[in-house]
């Protein structure tokens, strides 16, 4: 009886307080910006975020980065999803596959790992909002994903868009939540040990999932962040 | 003395409303309503005190420690837009009549039994139109909402209600008639609105419909 009036608890807060917070940001982007993009990466955090701005706007672009090597799972979930919900898709990746050049000859030094991000990730991402001519991309960072991440506002000016961050308070928890309240298909990954996910040759499971989220990101990459976002990088 | 007429159905939102092409309920304007709470209890006590939940903190359908379900009056001191009406009519609305009560729980029943209690909200409405004068009728159904928590919600259902709308209206003859949806059942925006008359509502905000009634009602 008590898990389960903890339980009310937990959707009544998420229904009334999270929920709310979030759909008043993506308010507040849809009566500021004319072209509003969403990107998707297949994981948990912008499956949310794709399914509140669904809520909130009929017709949008969504930007999925294919890096040339992101694991099979999330190829095949990304398409599921798309077919599921309709949307409007756009693949944009790097001209070619360079991840042995970059970083795995290189031997993930922090240089080696900025221009493998830059090249596969970053730069194909910003030319994806340049070619959709978005004034706005709305992602799913978290604040308790990273102290980088946790200095961002809401709504953030880029050098030629904005970057909308409605789930930005977010905890891991009021993602699992909603991602269940909702009954959305999730990545398979996660089932697999997976708590954060990204290219395969910088994330693994996560060894001890009760410690944080991204403990199976390659912690030589997570140090590198700032540089990494400063670049473009969500 | 002008008649307002005021249709509420929690659960229903625009996407139901084409999908099935209810004619009657879409009147001659209609559209999405913006909304930022996803929470019945708390949307349809904004639409009557015009204010965000953060003002009214109404978050859930528990009634207060006297079990009275009017607390938003009582604690929040907010007015309703019920305050503004003569005469008002009002069928079963949250936190104004404690026959409200009834329909918590609802959604666990069986679809006859939830079907037939909006329509007795439906028979009742209908009868008083024609028995005791009024200005505001306000009348709320929960019949798609519960029937969408039970996975049976079909065009039949949705074809009903439309005609429930055709007949109150036909029957209430009011001078401006509203229907409000406040959410799909699985709660997701946006809000539902249309009106039997052209108001040019630009992308309106829920609680903006308070100041309509309430215009309305004073005019």
């Amino acid at each position: 009886m008590d898990r389960l009036l903890w339980y009310i608890q937990e959707v009544v807060n998420m229904l009334t307080k999270v929920i709310p917070k979030s759909l008043k940001i993506l308010e507040e982007a849809k009566l500021r910006f004319r072209n509003i993009g969403v990107a998707f990466s297949g994981g948990s955090d912008s499956l949310v975020v794709l399914d509140l701005t669904r809520m909130v706007l009929d017709d949008f672009p969504v930007i999925f980065v294919d890096t040339y090597n992101q694991f099979k799972e999330t190829y095949e979930y990304v398409e599921m999803v798309k077919k599921k919900w309709n949307l409007d898709l756009h693949v944009f990746r790097a001209e070619k596959n360079r991840v042995k050049e970059l970083l795995l000859d290189r031997n993930y030094t922090p240089e080696a790992i900025f221009e493998c991000c830059k090249y596969h990730k970053i730069d194909p991402l910003l030319k994806g909002v340049s070619t959709l001519k978005l004034d706005a991309l709305v992602v799913g960072i978290r604040r308790a994903e990273h102290e980088e991440r946790a200095k961002e506002t809401y709504i953030s000016p880029r050098k030629d868009h904005y970057r909308v961050h409605p789930i930005l308070d977010w905890s891991r928890d009021d993602v699992l939540d909603y991602i269940a309240f909702y009954n959305l298909p999730i990545n398979p990954l996660y089932n697999k040990g997976y708590t954060s996910l990204g290219c395969v040759w910088c994330t693994k499971p996560n060894p001890d999932p009760t410690k944080h989220e991204r403990l199976g990101r390659d912690q030589r990459r997570e140090r590198i962040q700032k540089v990494l976002r400063e670049a473009g990088y969500t | 003395m002008a008649k307002l007429m005021v249709i509420c159905f929690d659960g229903l939102n625009r996407k139901a409303v084409e999908k099935y092409n209810l004619q009657n309920i879409k009147q001659k304007e209609y559209g999405d309503v913006r909304t930022f709470t996803v929470f019945s209890g708390s949307l349809w006590s904004s639409l009557v005190t015009g204010v965000d939940q953060e003002r009214h903190k109404i978050t859930s359908w528990k009634p207060t420690e006297n079990g009275s379900l009017t607390f938003f009056r009582d604690k929040c001191k907010l007015e309703c837009v019920v305050d503004y009406a003569k005469k008002p009519l009002v069928m079963y609305y949250p936190y104004l009549d404690k026959r409200w009560r009834i329909f918590l729980g609802l959604e666990h029943k069986s679809k006859g039994e939830i079907v037939e209690k909006n329509r007795r909200v439906y028979l009742e409405t209908l009868s008083a139109l024609d028995t005791v004068e009024w200005d505001l009728c306000l009348v709320c159904f929960m019949i798609i909402d519960n029937l969408g928590h039970r996975g049976e919600l079909d065009r039949e259902d949705y074809v009903l209600i439309d005609g429930w709308c055709k007949n109150l209206i036909e029957k209430g003859k009011p001078d401006i008639a509203f229907v409000m949806g406040d959410k799909d059942p699985d709660h997701r925006p946006p809000a539902y609105y249309s009106c039997s008359r052209v108001l040019n509502l630009r992308n309106p905000k829920w609680t903006d419909f308070y100041g309509i009634f309430k215009r309305w009602l004073t005019c």
